[in-house]
């Protein structure tokens, strides 16, 4: 493996291990306290502020891993990012709709369906796609008074 | 694109890590670009020109 390769997988797990340990902490440290010392919601912002934390960690090495790639492996993993984002987005529409309409109920009368359920599957699906289209349009917008 | 990053390199008994070393990319680019899966940027088309000391149109031919 050369050199290049190697740094690149060690900021890696340096990055993936750091921003676990950083959101990991205080549900850690929250254990340690007498039961009831935070105050209400003081858990979620805490948890919070270490996700922020984490997310900026986790791009600092994001950028150090790119700018110290290659043309040849940005250009893979951009492709990469384009066309597997676009078919896994795509596969995910009928997978919605299915577990949306209660799919896994039908299948497993286990699981149990309610609407508090529904609402927190179309939440968690719908929060990383709308994010990922705003991020999809201040980049391109960005490109294109970068470029044009 | 065809290319003659190959004959080149041959010819100064560099290996594709020397090459790549003095590119400043991946020893798997060169290979990339020898065995014409990838086709270098316009920066990189021009260091390998210059590494070389030929005119890019000496070293890639877009010819079909």
């Amino acid at each position: 493996m050369d050199p290049r390769t190697t740094r690149t997988l060690r900021s890696a797990a340096i990055a993936f291990a750091g921003a676990l340990l950083i959101v990991a902490s205080p549900i850690g440290l929250a254990r340690l306290l007498p039961p009831h010392s935070l105050p209400p919601g003081g858990f979620i912002v805490v948890v919070t502020a270490a996700a922020i934390l984490a997310a900026i960690w986790t791009i600092y090495f994001v950028i150090k891993i790119g700018r110290r790639a290659d043309e040849l492996h940005r250009t893979l993993e951009r492709d990469a990012w384009y066309w597997g984002g676009l078919g896994g987005l795509t596969l995910s529409m009928p997978l919605y709709a299915f577990i949306g309409m209660g799919g896994l109920h039908w299948i497993d009368p286990a699981i149990p369906i309610s609407a508090g359920l529904f609402r927190a599957f179309v939440i968690g699906y719908g929060l990383p796609i709308c994010l990922q289209g705003l991020g999809f349009g201040i980049a391109i917008l960005w490109q294109r008074h970068k470029t044009l | 694109m065809k290319n003659r990053l190959k004959v080149l390199r041959a010819e100064r008994n560099w290996s594709q890590a020397e090459l790549a070393d003095r590119l400043d990319v991946a020893r798997q680019s060169v290979n990339a670009i020898e065995t014409g899966k990838y086709d270098p940027s316009l920066p990189l088309a021009f260091r390998i020109a210059r590494l070389f000391g030929c005119p890019i149109e000496t070293i890639f031919d877009d010819a079909p």
